[in-house]
């Protein structure tokens, strides 16, 4: 009987995390004759989301450097409803071709835009071992910068697939110490058309409106580190003013069944205080330091306060980004910066597994909340609740047996009935 | 003559003449109130002696845990094979101490028994030091193998002579200050083995693992003083025997291994109540650690201090609840009251980010009030012939519990998270919780007899011994 009740919940439980769903049109290096298109390279993926009364429009690349993805959730008219999008504009040396190269047609009315830049790496060596990147200055330990101008990357359609968009890193030249290699660094978007929770940890939920990116670092030479430590400096974009303000909220929760001793998670919010029609960011602080991800192999991941682009010259990464051909007034468009790093002290460091992989997910709306799961409702229930009737019944059995068996007065001093 | 000689014969018959009833003089230090059976002050004394017995075996149980770092350095070995030192005590226990039990009942008797199962303690523990002396792990598992023989079964007979001393006087105070003990064993073998072992170091052996070996004897000497106090009750509880004329075994009382099926089913409930009780604290507390770290945010130092509230608080509290069980009696209560706590303590660690200091307070204190309440009660339950197979079996199904739990704990953290961990450790504690209330109301239908007060009890004992004295006298 009991099982009958716990999969009636977990049924139930089904049935409520339907959402919407989209219709999804991939398609590669728009503008071009061809899909290989080595004007275009490293390559631009463009992909429609449809749903019923708007569109989700991605367009992903990592062209002029640093890597990109950007939305515009657009309303959804009867025909002509394809952004102009042309991608040899876009690689073009030209400002001007550059700024005209993503418009949208007549009809089409932008309700929102946001994306996500990745702009540089920072590789520092931590002889504290106390993974804070806040804590060293630029004299008191070895840096290295990366900045994402300086990467070749692979062509975008080698590896990608309708729902998958993956960009990898070249071996690269003599300018960056010949430290990377193939794949050494790897930058992968899921794109979803419904709602469910990600089969791969830290088990995200996802709906149509999102994306989650996969953000790898594997096999770099990070030299005569003693105990390498990466910080990503990510900036997040929104089509609001400039003067509008971002915001990080991390929320505790007593929750970890989906990402095991992981209590937290965080939300960075394009626009806070109206998050329903606005963009985020969200991640769980953990990365892993295999490839097979577990617990075990779990660590710590951090950010550092927000920062104003300008304050830490990251504007000029965005203008060489093609976040510079939707935004060409982008000095005026409301961004915010800040530094994942990854890792905890006394793990080892990058340096002792040369891997690090981190999940996060970009989307629109409100962020999605993880719920307790019923089977935890039904466990307690059933757990509480039968003692709790055992001794109510049990109780009043005793109560009745009292009553009904008292027979006049007994004398304490000769009673012995009790006596074995 | 005759006639006056049969004058002289009592007609009702002699009750207090003869070498039937003369008491045993007792002289010189034998007559002091600390040597006298009759006294309170003795029985004391022995508690004390009674305390130290399984001492040794508490202090180097928990040797490698105070010496894990140094013990995979200089032995060279993997964190499991490490883990098979705890995993070689556990495993054989699961069901070695019911035949320790019963041995202890059918063929050694305690006072041989508590004997020999510390020599067997000693000796493991001396092979166990042997081991790392030469580098053989292989001795030393087989030392903690046959510690482990040793160790649960001590226990067991420690369990029986608490029972034969104090039962119907200070029983679940003892059985408190026996938890305290044990708990101050294993802290005072956590702090001073490191800094043995760096002294040891100093004296400039050529291998590490030999210093180890010659710290791990150091250990074996505790042994050896546990041993001692074996032989020191084994002469005073003969003496007292002796004294008091306790009745000894009758061939109609002789135990078979049989008997256990017929064990009342209270006896099965409160193993139920152990089992169910036990599992939800020791495994809690063995992966509490990264607990508090990730959900708190506690540094490991902090996070150590509040996962080991719990045993130092039952060191402190448990002979004062024993104490005070002992003066209101009504166990399965206590038992119930222990369990409910227990239970809400890990609803707060688990669905609330109250600060853990008061749920693991709290835990150390239900923790001390449970383990002070249940095991007298078997003493109520079985006969005192059987008590040392009842002991056994509670001991093996306690070991069997935890060392099953341990494995599953471990993997339902690694799969779904610390939440559903404190979920099954409520379902756990809910079992014995619903045993406990079982145990009342079976108990309740068949007289109360577990669940008396403390009055009741003292009331009953003298309406007995007033029976005796009748019976001898119509004798």
């Amino acid at each position: 009987m009991l099982v009958k009740v716990f999969t009636l919940l977990l049924s139930f439980s089904y049935v409520i995390s339907d959402g919407q769903v989209r219709q999804m049109v991939t398609s590669y290096n728009p503008g071009c004759q061809t899909q290989k298109c080595p004007e275009c390279s490293p390559g631009v993926v463009y992909v429609q989301a449809k749903g019923d009364n708007d569109i989700l429009h991605y367009v992903v690349s990592a062209l002029g450097g640093p890597p990109t993805a950007l939305v515009i959730k657009t309303n959804r008219p009867k025909e002509r409803y394809q952004l102009n999008i042309n991608c040899k504009m876009m690689a073009s040396k030209n400002d001007t071709e550059r700024k005209a190269a993503i418009t949208l047609p007549s009809g089409l009315k932008e309700i929102y835009s946001y994306g996500v830049v990745f702009s540089r790496l920072f590789q520092y060596n931590d002889t504290a071992d106390k993974a804070d990147i806040t804590a060293y200055n630029i004299n008191s330990t070895k840096w290295r910068v990366y900045d994402f101008t300086e990467f070749e990357w692979q062509d975008i359609t080698t590896w990608s697939s309708n729902n998958l968009i993956v960009m990898k890193v070249k071996t690269s030249g003599e300018v960056m110490d010949a430290a990377f290699y193939n794949e050494s660094l790897v930058l992968q978007f899921h794109m979803f058309d419904h709602s469910d929770r990600s089969k791969e940890l830290p088990h995200l939920l996802y709906d149509a409106d999102s994306t989650q990116f996969d953000f790898t670092l594997q096999d770099i030479d990070t030299g005569n580190y003693s105990s390498a430590r990466w910080g990503l400096e990510t900036v997040l974009l929104g089509s609001d003013k400039k003067t509008a303000g971002m915001h990080i909220e991390t929320k505790k929760s007593i929750d970890d069944e989906y990402t095991p001793g992981v209590f937290e998670m965080s939300n960075w919010l394009t626009r806070p205080g109206n998050e329903a029609n606005g963009g985020y960011l969200q991640w769980k602080p953990v990365c892993y330091l295999k490839p097979g991800r577990a617990r075990s192999v779990a660590t710590k991941v951090d950010y550092t306060n927000l920062a104003s682009t300008s304050d830490v010259n990251v504007d000029t990464f965005l203008q060489s980004s093609i976040m510079y051909s939707y935004f060409p007034d982008i000095m005026n468009v409301s961004r915010s910066a800040t530094n994942f790093t990854f890792g905890l002290e006394s793990d080892g460091g990058f340096t002792k597994t040369n891997f690090t992989s981190w999940t996060a997910q970009l989307g629109f709306g409100a962020p999605p909340e993880d719920k307790v799961s019923s089977l935890v409702v039904g466990v307690i229930s059933a757990g509480l609740g039968l003692p709790v009737i055992l001794i109510m019944f049990g109780g009043l059995f005793v109560i009745i047996k009292k009553k009904t068996s008292k027979e006049g007065y007994t004398d304490l001093d000769t009673d012995r009935s009790n006596i074995q | 003559m005759t006639d006056s000689q049969s004058e002289k014969k009592p007609l009702l018959g002699a009750v207090n003449e003869g070498d039937d009833g003369e008491e045993e003089v007792l002289e010189g230090c034998g007559g002091t109130m600390a040597c006298n059976p009759h006294r309170p002050l003795h029985r004391y004394l022995v508690l004390a002696i009674m305390c130290f017995l399984s001492f040794g075996s508490y202090f180097c149980y928990d040797n490698p845990a105070a010496l894990q770092d140094t013990m995979i350095k200089a032995l060279d070995i993997s964190e499991s094979t490490f883990m098979g030192f705890y995993s070689w005590y556990s495993w054989p226990n699961v069901i070695l101490c019911f035949f320790g039990g019963f041995l202890i009942d059918r063929v050694f008797g305690v006072r041989m028994g508590a004997i020999i199962f510390s020599l067997f303690v000693t000796a493991g523990q001396v092979l166990f030091a042997a081991g790392a002396l030469v580098n053989h792990v292989w001795l030393m598992n087989l030392g903690r193998f046959v510690f482990g023989i040793g160790g649960e079964s001590l226990c067991v007979a420690q369990n029986t002579y608490a029972v034969k001393w104090f039962q119907g006087k200070e029983l679940n105070m003892v059985f408190g200050l026996q938890l305290s003990f044990s708990r101050v064993g294993s802290t005072v073998n956590m702090n001073i083995m490191q800094p043995i072992y760096q002294w040891i170091t100093g004296f400039g052996f050529k291998n590490d693992y030999t210093d180890l070996g010659v710290v791990l004897m150091i250990g074996a000497i505790m042994c050896v003083f546990s041993l001692f106090c074996a032989l020191a009750l084994s002469f005073f509880d003969k003496r007292a025997d002796r004294i008091l004329k306790r009745a000894a075994v009758t061939s109609d009382e002789q135990i078979r291994i049989t008997d256990v099926k017929d064990f009342p089913l209270t006896f099965w409930l409160l193993s139920i109540i152990c089992v169910g009780y036990y599992v939800a604290v020791f495994p809690f507390i063995g992966l509490g650690l990264v607990f508090f770290e990730m959900k708190w945010g506690f540094e490991p130092n902090l996070a150590n201090n509040v996962n080991s509230l719990v045993y130092i608080i039952s060191a402190v509290a448990s002979p004062v609840f024993g104490f005070l069980i002992d003066r209101t009696g009504r166990n399965v209560f206590w038992v119930i009251l222990g369990t409910v706590c227990t239970i809400g303590c890990h609803a707060l660690l688990a669905f609330t980010f109250l600060n853990p200091y008061v749920a693991m307070s709290c835990m150390g204190l239900a923790y001390s009030i449970l383990a002070s309440a249940l095991w007298p009660i078997a003493s109520q339950i079985v006969r005192n012939s059987q008590l040392g197979t009842a002991y056994g079996i509670m001991q093996a199904i306690q070991n069997l519990g935890l060392a099953v739990i341990a494995i599953v704990a471990g993997a339902i953290v690694d799969s779904s998270g610390y939440l559903i961990l404190e979920v099954f450790f409520l379902a756990c504690l809910c079992v014995a919780l619903i045993a406990a209330v079982m145990l009342y109301l079976v108990d309740a239908s068949r007289g109360g007899k577990l669940n008396r007060s403390a009055k009741e009890r003292r009331r009953l004992a003298a309406l007995k011994e007033e029976e005796e004295e009748e019976k001898k006298l119509l004798d």
